[in-house]
């Protein structure tokens, strides 16, 4: 039983393995491939990455490296510069796996370019490859780029069909079927699209949702099925699929203006009032209040009078005045606190972070709409990468520099000791001293002394002048015995000196040694200076490729600033245009207001004429 | 700056355009590639800095580095490897299940890289784990290995090419 | 002069080890948890991560595991977890305590101390937040009831940021 399930495993596994399978010795050839994978297998792709340059830089190359090497870019998302180390190898060589992965990527690209002639090409590509073999990465997102490009193309059926192979609670599931029925509805001069329509958003909001994002889609679908109920003039059948809209989501705006509207043309003016009294104190910003004050006013006047519709559009009016205000001080702040990198910065301080700012500064959360916009959030995560390389570049060009310092400090050491042990023929009088401390000390060790002649050798200082005074004294021609004892006391110290021969000579032989043995430090001294100006050249090479990185990493890091700079004013400049849009908005319920106002109280100037 | 973005990058799965008035301007392709480009060469700096680091710190006369492999065959969890140089501890690794499915499918990993004395020195590599029938086990192998001017490469296989339903470790120079 | 050099680039090497703040990149580590496993921080990169350092003789320390315990069921199908890293050098009154406590979040042994070296850790229990790529959000030394507010509240707002590395690959809607 176990050898079976063993034997299953080992199928499967060595199944998994494709091309790549183990092999039982490692080659210097295939190593930089497999060390690769093992970081690619592990999902970190910048190491792979980083491995697969590493291995070239030392030399090895192999199409499967440079193959690694493009799969990582390619996970990485550089899809240009994935496709760019892939044009050196045929793309037909490379495994249908990664010939598959790049496919999905680029189709994608294409997908979110909207560029549907490309995106065609590449789900082409993709579709002949998984007949091959199977994807091993989510197919789920291949599925729906089918359907889109089905859609695309009118041919509907099949769109369902490919959106059918995903699972309930799929997001893609409920993005696709949207889509679907946005483009029915769009053909809906032909009239059997209308049901088919209906049929594919009352599917959407029949599924349960799992998280916000699919809530949200649900939502938008009530919305667009009750227009549709609408217009077709079924408005009992839009009035509950409006109610069900959550008030207080991205959606209650507008399917609140929906009912509003219900209630004016059944005359429920009490009603209508309320609704649009609601949407202007909660969302005066949202377009779906444009309508609002109007609304309102006129409400107001049909149920409660002219002095109640003058005093809602005054209110309108003032609150309006209130939010114009704020934004000029929003897009103040904008330009400021987008470019000033101490406040980006706020550490770990909660209170500043930016969603408040917007939030606060714009008076509502639909900036979220243009953050999904697709160059946006290109912008935003290229800003972060940007940030993050280039914190990175700053610490290595900071190591880079003290290598850089202490490389200068070594040679010019290395120079200045060398130079010195020229100038002063160093080597050449050490090696002499060396010599003559050998020989002195051979001599020592190795002759036997006489008395008389050789005593002197190992006299101390104090017995050498006892000698010189005594031999001073004996020239002084004194009396035979003075002579005499003179005489015996030169004996008796070369007696003592004899004596202490043995000792004597071992402590000038461990003097003697002990100068050898500093000389002979010093000899190897000079070899090592000797040697390391011999590798000054290579320490130049080195050096040299120090100051090369240091000078890559000041260059890149240049860039690095400038496409900072440019992703920085790419948002600032998108942002700024989201404000323009809001203030637009504004000034238009502004003079609509005012119209209104200006209405009224002509109205009552005829009134008065009238009666007077 | 970073926990600003993080949090622009908030609504990126979350929210859908809302209206008619649809926002879906064309990719400006130009300024996706500088970037691209960018980060890759921060990537390529990075390994070079890597090399210079190793050169500087093991030159190639005493470098030697020990890379470690599995070849298919039992099921069996490594848990770690010590490796000893000469009798002296140089490294300890402890290696998830990530890992070791990454070594399953045929990586290696470059386990160690170091400095050697010239001439002989001895490589003890010590394993821990789970053998079959869920045992535990602990193995050892030495290999000897001469340096001379050369890096030295050293391959730890763990293997089981006989069937034998014991895993053998192997250490050779390649 | 090679070993001049050598001595340079392992001091710089060993600035690397300096102590860790806010902003900086989190040191990996992999230690054996209590079940077992080899963890690896890095492998949780796309979560949000707290670490939180202890030891049987702290009092404080045992006080906070169950409240994290909470936080860890509450919020980890969101994308959360809690690894608690013991730092006795014995194992023993470690795992006794864990399972008193009744906590699930993985447990790791780092006996010979020298992850809560790389770290720094100076006070008992000791917290540092980790956001989803792999930065340091917040430091929290020791514990009095109420800290735990601080924890949530930032994890909140870490949990809202999908993994930077995760290629976006929501879909778009057509008009």
């Amino acid at each position: 039983m176990y050898g079976q399930i063993g034997f299953m495993w080992v199928l499967c596994v060595m199944f998994a393995q494709g091309a790549w399978a183990a092999q039982a010795q490692l080659t210097r050839e295939s190593l930089p491939m497999k060390h690769a994978l093992y970081q690619h297998w592990q999902s970190e792709y910048e190491a792979a990455y980083r491995v697969a340059e590493y291995y070239q830089l030392r030399g090895f190359y192999s199409s499967e490296l440079r193959l690694a090497q493009a799969s990582a870019s390619l996970e990485l998302g550089y899809l240009a510069h994935g496709r760019e180390l892939i044009n050196d190898l045929d793309v037909g060589s490379l495994l249908p796996e990664n010939q598959s992965r790049l496919h999905l990527y680029l189709a994608r690209d294409a997908y979110r370019r909207r560029d549907w002639t490309l995106l065609d090409e590449h789900l082409e590509a993709l579709t002949s490859l998984t007949l091959l073999t199977p994807l091993s990465f989510d197919s789920r997102y291949h599925y729906f780029l089918l359907a889109e490009s089905a859609r695309q193309h009118g041919r509907h059926v099949e769109a369902e069909d490919m959106l059918g192979q995903l699972e309930k609670d799929d997001s893609y599931l409920f993005y696709g079927r949207f889509n679907l029925a946005t483009s029915l509805v769009a053909e809906s001069k032909v009239a059997e699209s209308r049901p088919e329509a209906k049929r594919l958003l009352l599917s959407l909001i029949d599924l349960p949702t799992r998280d916000l994002e699919q809530l949200m889609l649900t939502e938008r679908a009530r919305v667009a099925l009750a227009d549709l109920y609408l217009e077709d003039g079924a408005l009992d059948a839009a009035r509950p699929l409006l109610s069900k809209v959550s008030a207080s989501h991205q959606y209650g705006p507008p399917a609140l203006a929906r009912l509003a509207r219900l209630d004016m043309q059944a005359e429920r003016y009490e009603n209508a009032a309320a609704i649009w009294n609601h949407l202007l104190q909660v969302y005066p910003w949202h377009r779906a209040a444009t309508a609002a004050s109007s609304g309102l006013g006129y409400a107001m006047l049909q149920s409660r009078g002219e002095e109640a519709a003058y005093g809602s559009y005054l209110t309108a009016l003032t609150k309006i005045e209130a939010q114009q205000a704020r934004l000029v001080t929003f897009r103040q702040q904008l330009l400021q606190n987008l470019r000033d990198p101490n406040w980006m910065l706020g550490r770990g301080d909660s209170e500043r972070s930016l969603l408040t700012w917007l939030a606060e500064g714009l008076g509502h959360n639909d900036w979220t709409t243009w953050l999904a916009d697709e160059s946006v959030r290109q912008s935003a995560r290229h800003w972060q990468s940007l940030d993050t390389a280039y914190t990175q570049l700053q610490s290595r060009q900071q190591d880079l520099a003290i290598l850089l310092t202490v490389d200068a400090e070594q040679q010019r050491r290395i120079k200045s000791a060398r130079s010195t042990v020229y100038k002063d023929d160093l080597d050449q009088v050490t090696v002499a001293l060396i010599h003559n401390i050998e020989m002195k000390l051979s001599d020592l060790r190795s002759r036997r002394y006489e008395i008389t002649s050789d005593l002197e050798t190992f006299a101390t200082d104090e017995e050498q002048a006892l000698f010189d005074t005594l031999e001073q004294l004996r020239a002084s021609k004194l009396g035979q015995a003075e002579t005499e004892r003179i005489d015996r006391l030169v004996g008796l110290i070369r007696f003592q000196i004899y004596d202490a021969i043995p000792v004597r000579k071992q402590q000038q032989a461990a003097q003697l040694e002990a100068r050898l043995s500093d000389a002979r430090k010093a000899e190897q001294r000079i070899a090592r200076i000797n040697t390391a100006a011999l590798r000054l050249p290579q320490a130049d090479s080195v050096s040299g490729r120090i100051h090369l990185l240091a000078a890559d990493a000041e260059s890149l890091s240049r860039r690095t600033d400038l496409a900072l700079g440019l992703a920085r004013d790419t948002l600032v400049a998108s942002m700024s245009e989201f404000v323009g849009r809001d203030e637009a908005l504004l000034a238009a319920q502004a003079n609509g207001l005012q119209y209104d106002i200006t209405r009224l109280l002509d109205q009552q100037y005829v009134v008065a004429e009238a009666v007077r | 700056m970073r926990p600003i973005l993080n949090c622009l990058i908030v609504c990126l799965i979350v929210m859908v355009t809302l209206d008619a008035y649809g926002s879906s301007e064309a990719l400006d392709g130009n300024a996706t590639n500088t970037d691209e480009n960018l980060e890759a060469e921060l990537l390529q700096l990075n390994a070079r800095l890597q090399l210079l680091e190793e050169d500087l710190l093991y030159p190639a006369s005493s470098r030697v580095a020990v890379y470690l492999s599995m070849d298919l065959g039992e099921l069996f969890a490594l848990d770690a490897v010590t490796l000893k140089l000469n009798g002296k501890d140089i490294t300890h690794h402890l290696y998830t299940e990530r890992q070791v499915n990454a070594l399953y499918k045929g990586g290696v990993q470059k386990l160690y890289v170091g400095n050697a004395k010239q001439g002989v020195n001895r490589l003890t590599a010590f394993f821990t784990g789970k053998g079959p029938h869920d045992r535990d086990y602990k193995r050892a192998t030495t290999l000897e290995f001469e340096q001379s001017f050369e890096p030295v490469f050293v391959e730890l296989l763990v293997t089981d090419n006989t069937g034998s339903q014991q895993p053998e470790f192997v250490a050779t120079v390649f | 002069m090679r070993r001049a050099f050598v001595a340079i680039v392992a001091l710089l090497a060993s600035t690397f080890i300096n102590a860790v703040e806010l902003e900086d990149t989190v040191p990996d580590f992999t230690l054996k948890s209590m079940s077992g496993q080899n963890l690896r921080l890095e492998e949780f990169r796309g979560q949000v991560v707290l670490i939180n350092f202890w030891a049987s003789w702290c009092g404080p320390c045992r006080q906070e595991m169950p409240i994290l315990q909470k936080i860890y069921e509450r919020y980890e199908p969101l994308g959360f977890t809690v690894l608690g890293v013991n730092v006795d050098e014995k194992q023993e009154k470690a795992r006794r305590i864990a399972e008193r406590l009744n906590v699930n979040f993985p447990l790791l042994l780092d006996t010979d101390q020298l992850v809560s070296e790389a770290y720094d850790v100076n006070a008992m229990p000791y917290s540092v937040l980790v956001s989803r790529d792999g930065k340091i959000n917040y430091i929290h030394r020791g514990y009095k009831p109420g800290d735990e507010n601080q924890y949530v509240n930032r994890l909140k707002q870490l949990l809202r940021a999908p993994a930077i590395q995760a290629i976006s690959t929501t879909a778009e809607t057509g008009e």
